[in-house]
């Protein structure tokens, strides 16, 4: 084998360990779910007969139809608005001159910096205040600006890549501001819109102290307050809890799939040139 | 001239006026809170049983059966009250139960757990000290001073009552009677040495005498039943109850941390006990691993479904033979909201729980009914655990949780504490110091 | 007109997450259960973090945790992102990349689950080292003294190298593929593409990935929480449990907000000598 093939094999080598390293815990969550109930688990283990009562089980002890349903609606809520407000803010801080620019970013990015695990109790009080605790807008702002900070950062990153000349010839041409974003713009901006978007709603799938804390009704909470059932105070069932979890991430998971397949097209079919 | 603006006294007047209105009502939500000096007192008490239809909402963390049975049978016996049951998590619980109570749609009915005390303070729990008189709770139930709390909420066992537990648990020594018979070993031991020794035989046939987890703090099973037995009475609930004074550090509970410490450093617990959770720990136990384990009834019905017949349990021995039995314990207590609109009938659900109907629901779940004597007959592992629980109650034997009440950190404190001296980091002297340092910053 | 495009982002920012830190801040200065009506203590809480014995301990955790959630996945993201790209549309390649993804969308309470028996006794890794003949090295991970901040540091960087891997990914789709022939023509192999051609294009988004990671080692709680809240001992406990531990169990939501200012000041201090770094086109 010459060199040359010997590194052309690295690459795929290095790949398939990666990818090993993933799947395994993957792989033993899997085969976890798959026990019977009540089984206490210790490293891979083949189970003996397919258990697939345990989904059966897993979802009506936790109640998932309406967990997954109120996750949804937060998500829907959270995620179109929340990318629409990054990707404004992140264009104009990218290619214009926003008075105070450089302030406001930093303003915002100091965002990324604030522990959740402490201000949501304040946050529950003011929310509180206004009326707005136990309800779906009340989460889904807390959960937008929340989110902001990495939106704006992302997109800002994303539009400075963006050579000036483009939007330059763009205004020569006598495109408005907000045409040259939405025409000019976004077509190459759709990888980066799309992963945001992705993103932003694996984050609000699983966000979980927010809901917690801001929603007082169980029922209304979130997927992952879901898994809470299965690790009780004294007693933890590991495949019920393995089958809970593989419904929390299958809806994330069937998401990602699908917008990523939708963003390979983007690309190949050239449209990132512009 | 003309164009002279409004006289500047008059603008800055109505600009301050704004300003402080606009103070004022922020204010009152800069620091937000409910009132600890406006007194809820409990109005009138009746232990009438109101017959309009009513829904009372229950908030829980019991992943049993117990508190769905209790609500299910109370509802058969008045049919006019139905329950709306917001179950959460244990974990989860913890987190929320305070904002969740602060609300004002508090549920009315809530399980007391530890880091509610605070709700005292804010007076949004309901002192149900009129109710238990009227209904005389204190014969009917074992373990109240658990929940009757200083107007602060910093102490137990003092000051007014806040409910009532429904089921009660407690600690004994599990042990596989397979293993006990190979190993011809003699169970029940007499006293605490005697354990030792039987833990010795076993580490000497090779087996893990006493199996245990530690990776969330489980040592704290045996450190606690050892405190039981070898503090006075009277000096463990001081401290447990976070009186103020009070003190760990004396020569009984040295000689308890010794022991346990012992019992590591000797091998006789799981090796590697750092490295195990609690429940895999229950879970190793019940697939046949080890000869003894030292945790509550709770784990019966895992340990009894695994060991089958070969599963047992016998209560922990005192220091001397024939001595009073004492071991630790808590419970799943129910408290009342002060924003309850259905006070009586939240408080004819908690007398309920002390009667023979819901003693078999109670049973059936794996908890301690508050009437011992009314508890059904069980065989096997169950029955076992029943006997135990009858001697503990006629010798007043139940202990707290040193953790529980003593003072608002104390979880976390005792379980790195453990590890560090599980992991013979720590000497027992500063294990204990680092205990008291805890206590006495909350209560100096 | 340029500030219209930022105020949809501001406005909802400024009500719903600084004004509660802001109001976190306030609150600092008072002894508060979060239940009942504060009392006003001044800097009192500030002099006890000041104080704080653990807090050393904990802060140097966090700084530890830097390698694990930042130094590392940046790596791995790097060379997986430049190996994807350089396969892109090939056979697998496209499972290989929603693979690497995977960890990012599990909640971190299964992530928790799954390596705690991974790293548990009889768990995954210790049969691994069983099964190649390296049964004396096996542990029991996450209650070890030495090996349990490694252990959990690496549950973040299997779930962080991921979210590197699709930024850089994002990044190399800007680079011009001709950039790349022309790197080839003149007989550079991958290791000198890589290094003289993706790296130093990939500069702003290693600056994004290193900005957003170093702040999650920082910052990080949710994973150490439900792995070994902070145990064994004081080994993993970081400034983020504590101030967990002060605000939900401690009820002294007043002395966890302190906690949280600073640790807030030191993260955006982090974080702007970060973005300086970037900017110098050295």
């Amino acid at each position: 084998m010459t060199a040359r093939q010997q590194r052309g094999l690295a690459g795929p080598v290095v790949l398939t360990v990666f990818g090993a390293a993933v799947l395994v815990p993957f792989l033993s969550l899997l085969l976890a779910s798959l026990q019977p109930a009540g089984t206490p688990l210790t490293g891979l283990a083949w189970p003996d007969g397919v258990h697939l009562e345990n989904f059966v089980h897993a979802w009506s002890a936790a109640g998932f139809g309406p967990l997954l349903r109120s996750s949804t609606v937060i998500a829907l809520a959270v995620v179109p608005a929340a990318v629409v407000c990054a990707t404004l803010a992140g264009y104009a801080l990218a290619t214009m001159d926003v008075p105070g620019g450089g302030k406001l970013y930093g303003y915002l990015l100091l965002g990324l910096s604030i522990p959740t695990e402490v201000t949501v109790i304040p946050l529950y009080y003011d929310l509180r205040a206004l009326g707005l605790t136990n309800t779906v807008p009340g989460l889904a702002l807390a959960e937008i600006a929340a989110f902001m900070p990495f939106g704006v950062f992302w997109m800002r990153a994303h539009f400075a890549t963006v050579p000036r000349s483009l939007i330059e010839a763009a205004r020569l041409d006598g495109a408005s501001s907000w045409t040259t974003l939405w025409r000019v713009l976004m077509p190459s901006s759709r990888p980066a819109v799309t992963t945001l978007g992705v993103l932003y709603f694996v984050w609000s799938w699983n966000q979980f102290l927010l809901p917690l804390i801001l929603i007082q009704d169980p029922s209304k909470r979130t997927a992952p307050a879901g898994l809470g059932f299965f690790t009780g105070q004294y007693d933890v069932d590991v495949p019920l809890l393995a089958a809970a979890t593989l419904i929390v991430i299958a809806p994330v998971v069937a998401v990602y799939l699908f917008f990523q397949r939708h963003f390979i097209n983007g690309v190949l079919s050239g449209a990132l040139k512009g | 001239m003309r164009h002279l603006p409004a006289p500047p006294s008059r603008r800055m007047f109505l600009a301050a006026a704004a300003g402080s209105s606009l103070l004022v009502a922020c204010g009152s939500s800069l620091t937000p809170g409910a009132k600890s000096s406006a007194a809820a007192g409990s109005s009138a008490v009746s232990t009438t049983v109101p017959t309009d239809k009513i829904t009372l909402v229950v908030a829980d963390a019991d992943d049993t059966t117990m508190t769905p049975g209790l609500l299910a049978a109370f509802r058969a016996k008045y049919p006019n009250i139905t329950f709306k049951r917001q179950y959460t998590g244990w974990d989860d619980y913890l987190k929320s139960i305070n904002t969740t109570m602060s609300a004002d749609s508090a549920p009315d009915i809530a399980q007391f757990v530890s880091g509610m005390n605070n709700l005292v303070k804010g007076h949004l729990l309901l002192d149900v000290g009129g109710y238990g008189k009227a209904y005389g709770w204190a014969d009917k139930f074992p373990g109240l001073d658990q929940i009757t709390l200083s107007g602060d909420g910093k102490t137990a066992g003092t000051g007014a009552l806040y409910g009532v537990p429904g089921g009660l648990s407690f600690e004994g020594v599990y042990y596989n009677k397979a293993k006990v018979k190979q190993l011809g070993l003699t169970v029940p031991p007499a006293t605490v040495a005697e354990l030792e020794d039987l833990f010795a035989r076993a580490k000497a046939a090779g087996e893990t005498a006493l199996v245990a987890g530690n990776l969330d703090g489980g040592l704290n099973h045996p450190f606690n039943v050892l405190l039981s037995v070898y503090m006075k009475p009277q000096d463990r609930e001081a401290w447990a109850f976070g009186r103020k004074g009070a003190t760990i550090t004396g020569p009984e509970a040295v000689t308890a941390a010794t022991t346990l410490k012992r019992w590591v450093d000797k091998g006789y617990v799981t090796p590697k006990v750092n490295g195990t959770s609690d429940n895999d720990a229950t879970a190793a136990f019940a697939k046949g691993q080890g000869v003894f384990r030292i945790s509550g009834n709770w784990a019966a019905a895992a340990v009894a479904k695994g060991l089958g017949d070969d599963a047992g349990l016998f209560s922990m021995p005192p220091t001397t033979e024939g001595g009073p039995l004492r071991t630790t314990g808590a419970g799943v207590y129910y408290c009342v909201s002060s924003r309850s609109k259905n006070a009586a009938a939240a408080a004819a659900f908690l007398d309920f729980c002390a009667t023979r109907q819901a003693a078999a629901v109670t049973a059936e779940a794996g908890f301690m009914a508050p009437d011992a004597t009314s508890m059904p007959q069980q065989s096997g592992l169950l029955g076992d655990v029943r006997t135990g629980w009858q001697w503990i109650v006629k010798d007043s034997g139940l202990q707290p949780f040193i953790q529980n009440a003593s003072t608002p950190t104390m979880p976390d404190t005792l379980t790195t504490q453990l590890q560090l001296l599980a992991g013979g980091k720590i000497t027992v002297e500063k294990f204990l110091a680092a205990l008291q340092a805890d206590f006495d910053q909350f209560h100096s | 007109m340029a500030l219209l495009y930022v105020l949809p982002a501001l406005l909802p920012y400024t009500l719903f997450a600084v004004l509660p830190a802001l109001h976190t801040a306030y609150l600092s200065l008072f002894d508060w259960d979060g239940v009942t009506l504060p009392s006003f203590t001044g800097l009192d809480n500030y002099r006890r973090v000041a104080t704080d014995p653990q807090l050393r301990a904990a802060a140097w955790h966090a700084g530890a945790l830097i390698v694990f959630f930042s130094v590392l996945p940046i790596a791995l993201g790097l060379v997986s992102a430049a190996l994807v790209a350089r396969r892109s549309g090939r056979r697998g390649t496209s499972l290989i990349r929603t693979l690497l993804f995977l960890p990012q969308v599990v909640p971190l309470v299964a992530v928790a689950v799954i390596w705690r028996w991974v790293y548990a006794e009889d768990g995954t890794l210790n049969q691994a080292l069983r099964a190649i003949g390296l049964g004396r090295l096996t542990d029991a991970w996450l209650g070890s003294f030495t090996w349990a901040l490694p252990a959990v540091g690496l549950i973040g960087t299997w779930v962080v190298a991921g979210l590197c891997m699709v930024l850089f990914l994002s990044g190399t789709q800007r680079i011009d593929q001709e950039i790349y022939e022309a790197a080839r023509m003149d007989g550079a192999g991958p290791l000198r593409e890589f290094w003289s051609v993706t790296v130093p294009l990939l500069r702003p988004e290693m600056a994004v990935a290193l900005s957003i990671t170093v702040i999650a080692a920082l910052s990080s709680f949710d994973l150490i929480y439900i792995t070994t809240g902070g145990g064994p001992g004081n080994t993993t406990v970081v400034p983020g449990i504590l101030i967990y531990r002060l605000a939900f169990g401690g009820g002294a939501v007043g002395l966890a907000g302190a906690l949280a200012v600073v640790l807030t000041a030191v993260i955006s201090v982090a974080v702007v000598v970060i973005n300086r770094l970037a900017k110098d086109p050295s």
